[in-house]
């Protein structure tokens, strides 16, 4: 098991902090740009069909930032962290964590995905210049577990909703985190007002986004997110839970203010999407034969302290 | 079992795009579009382990054009958001560089000296001056060189209405807070480049270009990063007149009212020239009276201001017809300070005559201005007791005794703002947005407020891992100041427009509103505010605190 696990801190990249191998960059497969940059540039499309989701990640961001470094005020508080953003999309989250220091892995399923969000890399040249730094892989979590990688921060945001056995895909990601770490989960609940907003409104009336995208069936409430989450193996606890809202007046996603508000005006049955914390508990006697590695683990796992 | 549920992961669409699994390699340890031919040829590749692309090679000099925010223009809004910038430790990692043509060395070496003023004055809201102290320019400057003022009068000179302002209307504890503060231009600018220097012997990295022109900005195909395998086809390149080129993930303009960078983003300004110019000068006060109010006084060719830079000197922005200026602006000094004393106490008849002789008969205009003012002032006090005289004398500016040798100075007035501050990955700020009427002296205060709002906005998205050029982002900056200085200039606007005519009942209006006014101090206290920028900023910490 140990092996297993110290494999899984191998680093995603070598920390040079440089930007590397160029002389294979002057080869370009330009029939594979041509097919993925017109998707791309639509996935990334800020007036598009995701248009939604890109003006919610300023705001998610901002709460993984509270969350996992509240102190810190420089502008990379994820330096050291190894972080995995499973269901990356287009690398929406994954550009961010990097700019903000995080050694991050963005993961999906899809392999267009992973082609856009590669393409779309190129056009930010501080995603390589480190400190962060940035994977992609055209994986699936249960994969990766099975790979034996590890965590500091596992995020899974905007995705559970969209898997078929989710208590499972939650056991895989929590498997993932490191004791000490940290698993942020954030999705949509199955209220009306959810169903209402997200099928109806979102599908059928305004069609923001396409017809099929959400499956009201498939949300999850805040409450069976927390059970879940405690029934975990490795001593889980819920950190924190927020209602995420739209704001139209300001035109921009707002996290409630306290702990635990999560439905609109703090009214439970109005909930909608939410985003939740979770903690590991750190398994001291880990560090018998590991010091090196634990320590290094804590240190990056934190828990709100500063580095 | 658990396999083939979990291969349905994907972020929202993706699910419907599953593919035949496929893994890609490791690529941050090569480069983006070398992984991505790499996945197209060989889908079955293992990741490339970390070790393998161990000749790495600094990138130092393939990267060093490339720039997170390159502002263009020296002056005052420039300096002040690279100033701004520096002294966040947020941008402390970040490259940026401002750009000014011209050399900036007489600026940094700029020293007071005594009782000699320059003509480029502004006068400073309590808003922009807490702005100032939070970017540490406030304590770089001659303190004794500042001369805050807490009383303005305002007078119609067509109906003797008058409007007096004064902080003590603004309820308790505010008695002692100035209306606003007197600086010369170049002196704030060198407050403002003594605070870049000393963020960045902190820290910060802010990079000044000078005596450099910019030559061209466009869009360039990708040919120079070919190398690099980046693509920054969507960044703007500026190009420098010495041949460099920078790359900038953020281009500002503050690069004033024909801003090259509006240019280049395509966005029109929009707007109207007054048929006026605005004459400048130091003017050099009778010692013997205070001088600690700002004074206008609205004529019907436009407004004259005498604002206070200390005792025995203040500074003059006088608005007229363009003809006028251009006479006044070339008068002998003794006639030009006769002229403005006229300007300030004589009716708009006697005015009137004065203006026709100084056209018609420049020659003669000497002799004449001197009689004419004496002769009109010892009618206009005749007959009058010591206590009378005192209120009529106290209730127009001390006596123009001098004007400080080139202080002359005119402009003409216009009106512009730009139809959107922002496009993706251009902000602008200051003159190159918006150009104001200056009556009300807030022409500088807009830009300082523009750059308030751009770097809170800008270190916000830097706290979120934003990309600070996207348009997201800068929508945040745009959606606050543009109505903002649109009000403002059309508040200014209307103002000039409403002074500019003798109507009978425009004029009969406007000084009952103006008596009105000054009868009913919550209004006043309210159009104080506003003109001192506290609404804004009061405001602006509530947004601020409540923004996620």
């Amino acid at each position: 098991m140990l092996p297993q696990m110290l494999r899984g801190l191998r680093p995603l990249v070598t920390k040079t902090g440089q930007v590397r191998a160029l002389s294979q960059l002057s080869t370009i497969n330009a029939e594979e740009v041509q097919k993925f940059s017109a998707k791309s540039a639509e996935w990334w499309d800020p007036h598009g069909e995701f248009g939604m989701l890109h003006l919610m990640n300023p705001t998610r961001v901002s709460y993984i930032r509270d969350r996992i470094a509240p102190i810190a005020q420089d502008s990379t508080p994820f330096k050291g962290l190894k972080m995995l953003d499973i269901g990356c999309g287009g690398g929406l989250l994954s550009e961010s964590l990097v700019r903000l220091g995080g050694n991050v892995l963005g993961a999906d399923a899809s392999y267009n995905n992973i082609q856009m969000a590669m393409l779309h890399s190129r056009k930010d040249p501080a995603l390589w210049t480190g400190p962060g730094q940035l994977e992609y892989r055209n994986t699936t979590a249960e994969d990766l577990l099975a790979e034996g990688e590890s965590f500091d921060v596992v995020l899974a945001m905007e995705i559970i909703e969209h898997v078929n056995n989710p208590s499972e895909f939650l056991r895989v990601c929590a498997d993932m985190v490191r004791p000490g770490g940290k698993l942020l989960l954030s999705t949509i609940s199955r209220t009306p007002m959810a169903y209402f907003l997200t099928n109806f409104l979102a599908e059928d009336v305004l069609k923001m986004v396409h017809k099929g995208t959400h499956d009201w069936s498939k949300y999850i409430k805040s409450e069976e997110l927390r059970e879940a989450i405690h029934s975990l193996q490795g001593g889980w606890q819920v950190d924190d839970v927020r209602g995420i809202a739209w704001n139209p007046l300001r035109g921009r996603w707002v996290v409630s203010e306290k702990n635990g508000d999560i439905g609109v005006a703090g009214i439970g049955s109005l909930e909608v999407n939410y985003v939740l914390t979770a903690s590991k508990t750190e398994f001291k006697f880990f560090a018998i034969d590991t010091q090196d590695w634990l320590g290094s683990s804590q240190n990056c796992a934190m828990g709100g302290q500063p580095y | 079992m658990a396999t083939r549920q979990l291969k349905a992961i994907a972020r929202l669409h993706s699910a419907k795009l599953l593919l035949p699994r496929i893994r890609t390699p490791v690529y941050g340890s090569s480069v983006p579009n070398c992984a991505l031919h790499t996945s197209a040829r060989t889908p079955q590749a293992q990741p490339v382990s970390a070790g393998k692309h161990s000749s790495a090679f600094s990138q130092g000099q393939s990267t060093s054009h490339i720039y997170d925010v390159v502002i263009v223009g020296g002056g005052v809004a420039g300096t002040a958001l690279a100033c701004s910038l520096a002294s966040k430790p947020e941008f402390h990692s970040k490259k940026i560089a401002l750009i000014e043509a011209f050399d900036l060395a007489p600026v940094k070496n700029w020293t007071p000296s005594e009782n000699v003023y320059s003509n480029r004055v502004v006068s400073l809201t309590p808003s922009s001056v807490s702005l100032l102290k939070d970017i540490d320019v406030w304590r770089h400057l001659h303190q004794d060189r500042i001369k805050p003022y807490d009383d303005m009068q305002v007078w119609d000179a067509i109906s003797g209405a008058r409007v007096e302002f004064n902080t003590s209307m603004l309820g308790q504890g505010s008695a002692d807070i100035p209306i606003a503060w007197m600086i010369e231009n170049v002196h704030l600018q060198n407050g403002i480049l003594a605070s870049v220097a000393e963020h960045n012997s902190k820290g910060a990295k802010m990079e000044i270009i000078e005596k450099i022109k910019v030559s061209n900005i466009s869009y360039e195909k990708n040919t120079d990063d070919s190398a690099t395998g980046f693509d920054l086809s969507d960044w703007p390149t500026v190009e420098l007149s010495n041949g460099q080129k920078l790359k900038t993930r953020l281009l500002v303009g503050a690069d004033g009212a024909n801003s090259p960078v509006r240019n280049f983003a395509n966005i029109n300004s929009l707007g109207w020239d007054y048929d006026t110019h605005a004459v400048v000068a130091t003017l050099d006060m009778d010692p013997l009276r205070s001088n600690d109010t700002a004074w206008q006084r609205f004529l019907p060719t436009g407004p004259i201001a005498i604002l206070p830079l200390k005792n025995g000197v203040s500074s003059m922005v006088w608005s007229t017809k363009p003809h006028l200026a251009a006479a006044i602006k070339a008068l002998p000094e003794d006639s030009f300070c006769h002229l403005v004393n006229a300007a300030l106490r004589l009716s708009t008849a006697d005015l009137k005559f004065l203006y026709q002789e100084l056209v018609e008969n420049p020659e003669s205009f000497g002799s004449l201005i001197k009689e004419e003012l004496t002769w009109r002032e010892s009618v206009k006090l005749k007959s009058k007791t010591d206590s009378e005289m005192r209120e009529i004398e106290f209730s127009v500016p001390p006596n123009v005794v001098g004007v400080q040798k080139n202080s002359r100075a005119g402009f003409p007035l216009r009106l512009r703002n730009a139809e959107r501050y922002i496009a993706d990955r251009v902000a602008l700020v200051g003159d190159a947005a918006h150009t104001i009427h200056p009556l009300a002296g807030q022409g500088l205060n807009q830009g300082l407020l523009d750059v308030q709002k751009l770097s809170e906005v800008l270190k916000m998205g830097v706290r979120n891992g934003e990309d600070i050029g996207h348009i997201h982002l800068l929508s945040h900056y745009a959606s606050n100041r543009y109505g903002r200085n649109v009000a403002m200039l059309s508040a200014c606007d209307k103002i000039h427009r409403l002074f500019g005519t003798e109507l009978a009942p425009i004029v009969w209006a406007r000084s009952f509103g103006f008596n009105a006014v000054n009868a009913f101090e919550p209004v006043k206290a309210e159009i104080m505010k506003y003109a001192m920028g506290l609404e804004q900023s009061t405001s602006d910490v509530k947004r601020s605190t409540d923004h996620n």
